[in-house]
């Protein structure tokens, strides 16, 4: 983020360098917010190919720290690669079998219909909101 | 491994050292045959209970007054004795005073009714009053005891000789009736207290003894009031700058600890060798202090000064030379976890690390230096005492100005690791003081006797822990033996008897032993340390080396992606079959040089002709791989199925085992009937297909199905089915990959499924091949020279007007890759 801060001063062609830039690497963030025992994670900007690393390290940074209730706030999530959906995928089974769960919320449509094409849909149980996403989880306790 | 082994060894040993030590230090007792009297009595007691074995009556033995500044010791007794089978009955008064940090001057004034008989060990070579002619010592002490004890004894001799505290008055009282003898020694001991000790020799060969230590002491501030002011207000500067210097280690220290930057071994570590140091100071440090004192001798003043100016610094550079020999610090600041603490750049706390660093720097010259300079040193400070007595300077002054003296040549010697922690000169100058400054504060601390032991074992521990992480297990192990061996041969040399502590001695040397051994044994390893560290040339030689290795490394990987390359676009079909009552077009541009996007073209076991596109997740090299994978588990799936759904439910069973979650595949599968003209399309995870009649309307066919590899059979077979359509003459299908529909522009908007259709609605007539190039030429025209991410696969099928079969001529059209793509592109398609 700082860079495209950054960037935008020097101006000229050097901005069309950030921006590009930024597509690939800087348009994405996932932070991470605790509610009892499921961690809410928002992501933010494109999670394509080049962000999916990133988006993969925060989820194996929960897994790591057995936080196997996930909740994601799709809210400002603006668009999703199939190598974004991949990470999704990586850590269903695992979190699952330790007996949790990624649920998701507050999917945009144009989102929410790369989901429906691949089938996530069946996979991952979506909601209208994050909270929504949360409160399932304490629902069922 | 064996460094480990080592430390171990040590540490073991230290231990036991230390518990003998600690086990058998209170089965120390120089009279065996001693009859004491009750432990921890007061001092009237214990003296009653001497004075009753003789049957003397102890009328009163008053205590007076005991005063003390911080290196002046005063006190004064009042003493009455009778005797009731001599009928003798006196009282005299004891003042002794004990001047300077050592406590070696000493004043002592007896009154006995008024008589003043007084003795100075130092100033006053001429006794006062009685004491007349002798200059000896000894001489001066029996007419001191002749004089004052004219009256009680009939034929009384003393002795006086220096001891290893001070000073000591022998009084052999010879009693010829009963044979009874006593000997009166009294003198500070290290820590300050004054040790009064009285020892009866019976005729019968029985002792008896009794001690009056330690005495409580308590500050004082009458005697000598404008010197007092002086020391204290030195010490007082010296502690301050002492206590920032330690305080602001320790902030430094837990701070790094809490940044993560220090690991905790090195405290636990150091804690460890601390301890272990404090215990043997404890247990040793005495016989060390003896050894110092002792060496200070009796040997003329120019011997002293001599020794102190040549061996000190002598010693030092030895002990320095040896440590750089050895160069073992390294793997010992390893084992202590620092390495990465020192090799920080101290950018914003530079100033204060920087103090940091050099006050270590000097607690190590401190430390390596201290057991053989502190010898020589005290010999120094002796003679410059002894000068300030004749120049009538205060004699700390001289210690004082010593130490810091060498202290500050010492950190001089230091000074490279000073340099390398502080660009700025002047605060190079003014780290090396302020840390020689805190070292002298330290030292000097130890010479004080306000809770002196504790501190000083602390400054041993930190300066012993220093000396291992600057200049390793050598010298360390120099320092830390040499000081208590040393002390403990000297008293074995001195008494020429074996003490029951010099077990511990035999422990102590034996670990030192095993220490250097150890440490002998491990520098002989070659894969050493130093023998990685390069010169300049070496690193630049290496440096270009690596260069052109990596060049030739990225160069061979360029060729192997090529190859790549090359392997997975001949995997795509280089012209479309003949199909009767269909055209055919297809084109594949990875996003890089290898992808994850594929098409095919295969004819099923029931006489259909499948048409596939697949998109792998991810991409890149990986993707690739899959993408081969895919393609051969296609083929011979095809072989043997016909039913799309089979075919696609067999695919996600191999997929759904072998990629582990890790990847999945989006696959639209189109199998067209030349016999009925009919479509029938399944999509997996993909895209929904493209249908433009020839009529104009368009729509995309869309039917349920998962991708492959995502979930288990089971629940894929569930959420799967297939749309059929009749193609009428014309009607124009597209199959696409998401490379497609998601491509972007350069304001980061999608290509999107909407002008996709609205594109095929306009263009969708014509030949299949320029149906292709016009897609092709919308998205480049689209995204405007804005950087591809995804791969582009694109299928274009149309119905031919004469839907019967007919012979078509082949021809093979090598496509042109568009300009915005760099990607190689495989276009094929028959005649129009």
């Amino acid at each position: 983020m700082s860079t495209s801060d950054a960037s935008a001063e020097r101006g000229g062609d050097l901005r069309d360098f950030a921006k590009e830039d930024e597509a690939l690497t800087e348009g994405f963030r996932a932070t991470e917010e605790t509610r009892g025992d499921v961690v809410l994670l928002h992501l933010e900007g494109f999670l394509d190919a080049h962000t999916a690393a990133e988006f993969e390290s925060t989820m194996q940074r929960q897994v790591d720290t057995n936080a196997v209730r996930l909740a994601v706030d799709c809210e400002k999530l603006t668009y999703i690669s199939s190598a974004g959906l991949g990470v999704f995928m990586s850590f269903i089974e695992e979190l699952r079998e330790k007996g949790g769960d990624i649920r998701i919320g507050a999917l945009l449509p144009k989102v929410r219909q790369v989901f429906d094409i691949l089938g996530f849909t069946e996979i991952f149980q979506l909601f209208e909101t994050a909270d929504e996403a949360v409160r399932s989880f304490q629902e069922k306790e | 491994m064996k460094l480990r082994l080592e430390w171990l060894l040590s540490v073991v040993l230290a231990i036991v050292a230390c518990v003998l030590v600690v086990m058998q230090a209170p089965q120390r007792e120089p009279y065996p045959d001693t009859k004491l009297a009750p432990a921890g009595s007061s001092i009237e007691k214990q003296a009653e209970a001497a004075a009753r074995f003789f049957g003397v009556e102890l009328e009163s033995w008053r205590y007076v007054a005991r005063t003390r500044s911080n290196t002046d010791l005063r006190l004064a007794f009042e003493n009455d004795l009778v005797d009731p089978r001599w009928q003798l009955r006196d009282s005299f008064s004891y003042v002794a005073q004990f001047f300077g940090p050592g406590r070696d001057r000493c004043v002592v004034e007896l009154d006995l009714h008024g008589r003043v008989v007084s003795f100075d060990n130092r100033a006053s070579r001429e006794p006062a009053e009685a004491m007349v002619g002798g200059p000896s010592l000894a001489a001066e002490a029996r007419l001191i005891a002749m004089t004052a004890y004219e009256r009680i004894w009939s034929s009384p001799y003393f002795s006086g000789e220096r001891d290893d505290y001070g000073f000591r008055l022998t009084a052999d009282a010879v009693l010829e009736r009963d044979g009874y003898a006593f000997e009166w020694t009294s003198g500070p001991d290290r820590a300050g207290m004054l040790t009064w000790k009285l020892r009866f020799l019976v005729r019968d060969g029985s002792i008896v003894h009794f001690q009056i230590s330690p005495m409580e002491l308590e500050p004082l501030r009458a005697v000598n009031r404008a010197r007092d002011q002086q020391y204290q207000l030195a010490f007082l500067l010296a502690l301050i700058v002492g206590l920032v210097a330690v305080i602001s280690a320790v902030v430094i220290m837990l701070l790094n600890l809490m940044r993560g930057r220090l690991p905790w071994r090195f405290v636990i570590r150091s804690a460890v060798l601390l301890s272990i140091f404090i215990v043997l100071d404890f247990a040793m440090g005495e016989r060390y202090n003896r050894l110092l004192i002792a060496l200070r001798g009796d040997y003329p003043e120019i011997v002293l000064l001599l020794t102190g100016a040549i061996i000190g610094p002598a010693a030092a550079l030895a002990v320095m030379a040896a440590g750089r020999a050895t160069r073992v610090a390294t793997d010992f600041r390893r084992w202590l976890g620092m390495e990465d603490f020192l090799q920080l750049k101290w950018n914003k706390a530079s100033v204060t690390s920087s103090f940091i660093a050099a006050f270590l720097t000097a607690c190590v010259w401190l430390g390596i230096s201290y057991a053989i300079l502190a010898v020589s040193l005290d010999s120094l400070a002796e003679s410059l005492t002894l000068a300030s007595t004749v120049l009538d300077v205060p004699p700390i002054a001289g210690i004082y100005s010593l130490r810091t003296l060498a202290i500050l040549l010492i950190v001089l010697f230091g000074f490279p690791v000073i340099k390398a922690h502080v660009r700025n000169r002047r605060l190079q100058a003014l780290v090396a003081v302020l840390a020689a400054t805190t070292g002298c504060v330290l030292v000097s601390l130890i010479e004080y006797p306000i809770g002196s032991l504790l501190l000083e074992a602390l400054a041993h521990g930190l300066l012993l822990v220093y000396v291992y992480h600057r200049h390793g297990v050598l010298s360390a192990a120099l320092g830390a033996i040499a000081a208590p061996v040393l002390g403990r041969a000297f008293v074995f040399f001195e008494r020429g008897e074996f003490e029951p502590q010099a077990w511990g001695l035999g422990v102590l040397v034996l670990s030192g032993v095993a220490l250097g051994v150890c440490t002998l044994l491990y520098l002989r390893n070659p894969s050493r340390e130093e023998e990685l560290r390069l010169s300049q040339e070496e690193f630049e030689t290496l440096k270009r080396e690596s260069e052109r290795h990596l060049v030739s490394r990225r160069e061979a990987l360029q060729g192997e992606f090529a190859l790549a390359e090359q392997a997975q676009r001949r995997m795509l079909p280089d012209h479309p079959p003949r199909v009767p009552g269909l055209e055919i077009a297809s084109v594949c541009l990875p996003a890089q040089q290898v992808g994850g996007d594929m098409f095919d073209y295969l004819m099923l076991p029931d006489g259909r002709w499948l048409f596939c596109v697949a998109d792998v997740s991810g991409k890149g090299v990986s993707a690739s791989l899959y993408m081969t994978m895919l393609k051969g588990l296609l083929k011979s799936v095809c072989q043997v199925r016909s039913d799309l759904c089979d075919i696609a439910s067999t695919l996600n069973q191999h997929l759904y085992r072998i990629t582990g979650r890790q990847s999945f595949v989006t696959v639209v599968l189109a199998a067209f009937d030349s016999a009925t003209s009919q479509l029938e399309i399944l999509r997996a995870g993909h895209p929904p297909a493209l249908h433009a009649s020839a009529s104009g309307s368009a729509s995309f066919i869309d039917s349920q199905g998962m991708g492959l590899g995502m979930v288990s059979n089971a629940l894929f077979s569930k959420k799967l089915n297939t749309v059929r359509l009749h193609l009428a003459p014309g009607d124009v299908v597209v199959l696409y990959s998401d490379g497609v529909t998601e491509a972007m522009n350069r304001q980061r908007e999608e290509y999107g499924p909407e002008r996709l259709e609205q594109l095929i609605k306009q263009e969708g007539r014509g030949n299949v091949v320029d149906i292709l190039e016009r897609v092709l030429a919308g998205l480049r025209i689209f995204q405007d020279g804005a950087a591809v991410h995804d791969d582009v696969t694109l299928m274009v099928l149309r119905a031919r007007k004469d839907a019967v079969a007919q012979a078509a001529d082949e021809q093979h059209l090598v496509a042109q890759t568009p300009a915005s793509f760099s990607a190689p592109a495989a276009v094929a398609g028959p005649p129009g």
